[in-house]
């Protein structure tokens, strides 16, 4: 039997992509088979499904994970990483403790499941080594674990273990089918019965249904069917329900009595859309009151089993990072799910979301993602771009937490992105250049992370040609939005009093030879120009240039009256300048 | 402002003069200061002046709405028909008021928030002797304009916001002739 599978919000396009890339995963690598290579095809609007196949996707579905995040390459990688930095003599002690940390941990783990005697053996043998002398045998224990980790067995247990329990119970569905902690001893073939048993078994029984209550001409198909599949708890139900009745009679049932689904409106919905579905943006069924559907306190949202099927397929359709949360200090690693949504065609939200993930496993910075994925924009393109936008979220099932972003891209950040996207790669370190922007696409001004990275400059005496960047990049931005294309003469507004601050600072480390003044000015400046006080700001400013006794450049008083730039571009940018140190490749790249 | 030293007839000897400058506009500051910047020798009838350090002067901030006010240069109050008023004058706040008002509606758009009071503690009658190059067209050389002016200390309330800026505005007429700028002495609490 055919199903379309239309597009819709982004969960469940999230869901759609994860479901085809499982499939073609099992395509290449065989664990579809040959008649069943067509089953999942790709239309504008979505997919069309062949039900023939589903029982076979568990097993694509595990197989994928498993090779997603197979926890032997990861340990083989990190251990290579580690022993080319043991072999530095001087720095030995330092790795060798960490590299123990890291060999005693995994093997831990897997001690607990299987007895291993070689791993035990190493284990022991690896804490006796103390010196830089015994490195050769250090890399051959290594050789040797690496073999351990990659055992199938292990592997398998070990990965299982971290994407159930990093990934798919946190961040998407809490402890349902598969993942209660009940069906921790499961193995490969017993996790692939669960997911059959809970997810692809319903979904055959109720299109069946569906299909026999459309086409048949009598009650007694229907009957039949329900007696055949009487282990199915909702048939039972039905059977029940729908005793003495006619074929009309039941037909009219199934109109007025049963709700159509949320996600897939044309299927019937025996389910409901809560927290063990898509436990982001899912509630406990019977504390969402505010979710009732038509005003009726004792009905969630309705959802259908196939829709509840291809949310389970959400955490293959997203790509999934770490990603640092805060500023300075108070920053949080929390592993993120993200998307790329557009209203465009199936193929191309397909398509989009394989460059991000492509990207993402790269680790390029976002304004790189950002920019790759608008190369395409095009003036015929304009209504696609407009409707382009990023999701990400962070979710945590246990804390009942979601932290869900949407990041919009209207048409001139688009613009701005493929044309200046590069000149933001000077902004580092990193996390100030991820906080930019990411703000920026929130359609914030990210002139607070400005103030931090300005900051942050003083007290550390990093070089400013980051926050100078910022400044001037921020200033685009804004130029963009306002309608202006051409940079030249507002690039060279920036530039001119980022110069100002140079010479200042020049001017008064001549006259009182020593940062200390400077740094005290940079402060108060950075003070005023972050509680908007333009006055102060002019008032240290006149007093600077009076002790110099140098002519104060009219460009300031667009601090005044924000003819040309903005108050806090025209601070920024003359701070930054203050704080610059000479060196000759900073130079170079102001001129960027 | 001036440090006084001898008085030679109609001529005043000075080793250095000091000229202050009191404005809320950072723009007109601004421009005044690139202009003092870009040319450092004045002539003025004859005389010839050296700029030498510009210094920004510590302005006080008024928090309350009492402040005691000391004259640097002396009020000028006259009234309707351009006769000086005494700080001792019955009149004398009414006209304070007119004056005020009307000089902060022509700086803000706006005149006073709320009526000035004002209570003189000492103040010192002034005559200021002048001239202009149009009085001189009209009346020669030997004439000159009187005007009647007080220097002084005095106590005013009112809305700290419009003190604040008649502080940097200057209280009196003819402001542009160096008539009436203030000194806060003391914020009362």
């Amino acid at each position: 039997m055919k199903v379309e599978l239309h597009m819709g919000g982004w969960m469940i396009n999230m869901g759609l992509v994860g479901l085809y890339r499982v499939f073609e995963y099992g395509r290449k690598h065989e664990i579809i088979s040959e008649e069943h290579k067509h089953s999942v095809t790709v239309k504008p609007w979505g997919i069309e499904l062949d039900t023939e196949v589903l029982p076979q996707l568990p097993r694509a579905y595990f197989l994928y994970l498993l090779e997603e995040y197979s926890v032997a390459r990861r340990e083989c990688e990190r251990l290579d990483a580690y022993i080319e930095q043991v072999k530095n003599e001087e720095q030995f002690k330092n790795h060798l403790t960490a590299i123990k940390k890291v060999i005693s941990d995994t093997g831990t783990k897997i001690i607990k499941y299987f007895t291993h005697e070689t791993l035990e053996s190493i284990l022991k043998q690896i804490k006796e080594i103390k010196k830089y002398e015994q490195v050769h045998q250090l890399e051959e224990h290594i050789r040797t674990l690496k073999q351990v980790y990659s055992e199938p067995k292990i592997n398998e247990k070990l990965t299982f273990n971290y994407f159930k329990h990093a990934i798919l119970k946190p961040l998407f569905f809490g402890q349902v089918s598969f993942l209660n902690v009940s069906k921790n001893n499961l193995d490969f073939e017993g996790h692939v019965e669960e997911f059959y048993n809970s997810y692809i078994f319903p979904v055959v029984n109720d299109l069946y249904l569906e299909s026999v209550i459309n086409d048949s001409h009598s009650m007694e198909e229907i009957s039949s069917l329900l007696e055949k599949q009487s282990e199915y708890q909702l048939f039972r139900q039905l059977k029940r329900a729908w005793k003495k009745k006619t074929l009309e009679e039941v037909r009219e049932y199934v109109k007025t009595e049963i709700n159509k689904c949320l996600l897939f409106n044309e299927r019937l919905a025996f389910y409901n859309f809560e927290e063990m579905v898509f436990s982001p943006i899912g509630v406990a069924k019977d504390k969402a009151f505010n979710f009732s559907w038509y005003f009726n306190g004792e009905q969630p949202r309705p959802l259908s089993s196939l829709a509840k099927l291809v949310l389970l397929f959400a955490p293959i359709g997203s790509t999934i990072y770490y990603k640092n949360e805060g500023i300075n200090e108070q920053t949080e690693r929390r592993l993120y799910a993200g998307f790329v949504q557009t209203d465009a065609t199936f193929a191309e939200v397909l398509q989009k979301n394989n460059h991000f993930r492509e990207l993402k496993k790269k680790r390029e910075p976002f304004n790189k993602i950002v920019s790759q994925l608008v190369q395409s924009v095009k003036k015929e393109s304009e209504y696609t771009v407009d409707h382009l936008f990023f999701l990400e979220f962070f979710s945590d099932y246990d804390s009942k937490k979601t932290h869900l972003h949407y990041y919009h891209l209207p048409m001139y950040l688009a613009h701005y992105f493929k044309q200046h996207a590069d000149r933001l790669d000077y902004i580092k370190p990193y996390d100030y250049r991820e906080q930019f922007v990411q703000s920026v696409l929130r359609g914030a001004d990210p002139i607070h992370v400005i103030y931090h990275y300005l900051r942050d400059c003083i007290k550390n005496e990093r070089s400013t040609n980051g926050p100078y960047i910022a400044v001037r990049e921020r200033n685009r931005i804004l130029q963009f939005k306002k309608g202006v294309r051409d940079m030249a003469t507002t690039d060279k507004r920036v530039t001119a009093l980022f110069m100002q601050g140079r010479e200042i600072r020049d001017a008064i480390i001549r006259s009182s030879g020593s940062e200390k003044k400077v740094t005290s000015i940079a402060y108060r400046l950075l003070n005023a120009a972050k509680a908007g006080n333009r006055k102060s700001f002019m008032d240290t400013l006149l007093r600077i240039y009076m002790s110099t006794d140098r002519p104060m450049s009219p460009i300031f008083l667009n601090a005044l009256h924000e003819r040309d730039l903005d108050f806090a571009t025209v601070a920024n940018a003359f701070i930054a300048g203050l704080l610059a140190n000479q060196y000759k490749e900073e130079q170079e790249e102001v001129q960027a | 402002m001036i440090g006084l030293d001898t008085l030679k007839g109609n001529e005043i000897e000075l080793d250095e003069l000091r000229v202050v400058i009191s404005s809320p506009d950072y723009e007109f500051l601004l421009h005044l200061y690139n202009g003092l910047q870009s040319k450092k020798r004045f002539e003025y009838k004859g005389y010839e002046f050296i700029r030498r350090k510009i210094v920004m002067g510590e302005e006080k901030k008024i928090t309350s709405s009492v402040v005691i006010f000391r004259t640097l240069s002396p009020l000028l109050i006259e009234d309707e028909k351009k006769i000086p008023i005494a700080p001792d004058d019955p009149n004398y706040e009414k006209h304070i008021n007119y004056l005020a008002d009307t000089i902060l509606y022509e700086y803000r758009g706006r005149g006073l928030y709320k009526p000035l009071t004002v209570r003189p503690i000492r103040f010192k009658k002034m005559v200021i002797k002048e001239s202009n190059h149009q009085f001189t067209e009209k009346y020669g050389e030997q004439q000159h304009l009187y005007f009647t002016a007080y220097h002084g200390l005095f106590h005013m309330s009112g809305e700290p916001a419009d003190l604040q800026l008649l502080y940097q505005l200057g209280l009196s007429k003819r402001r542009n002739q160096g008539f009436g700028m203030l000194e806060v002495e003391e914020v009362k609490e």
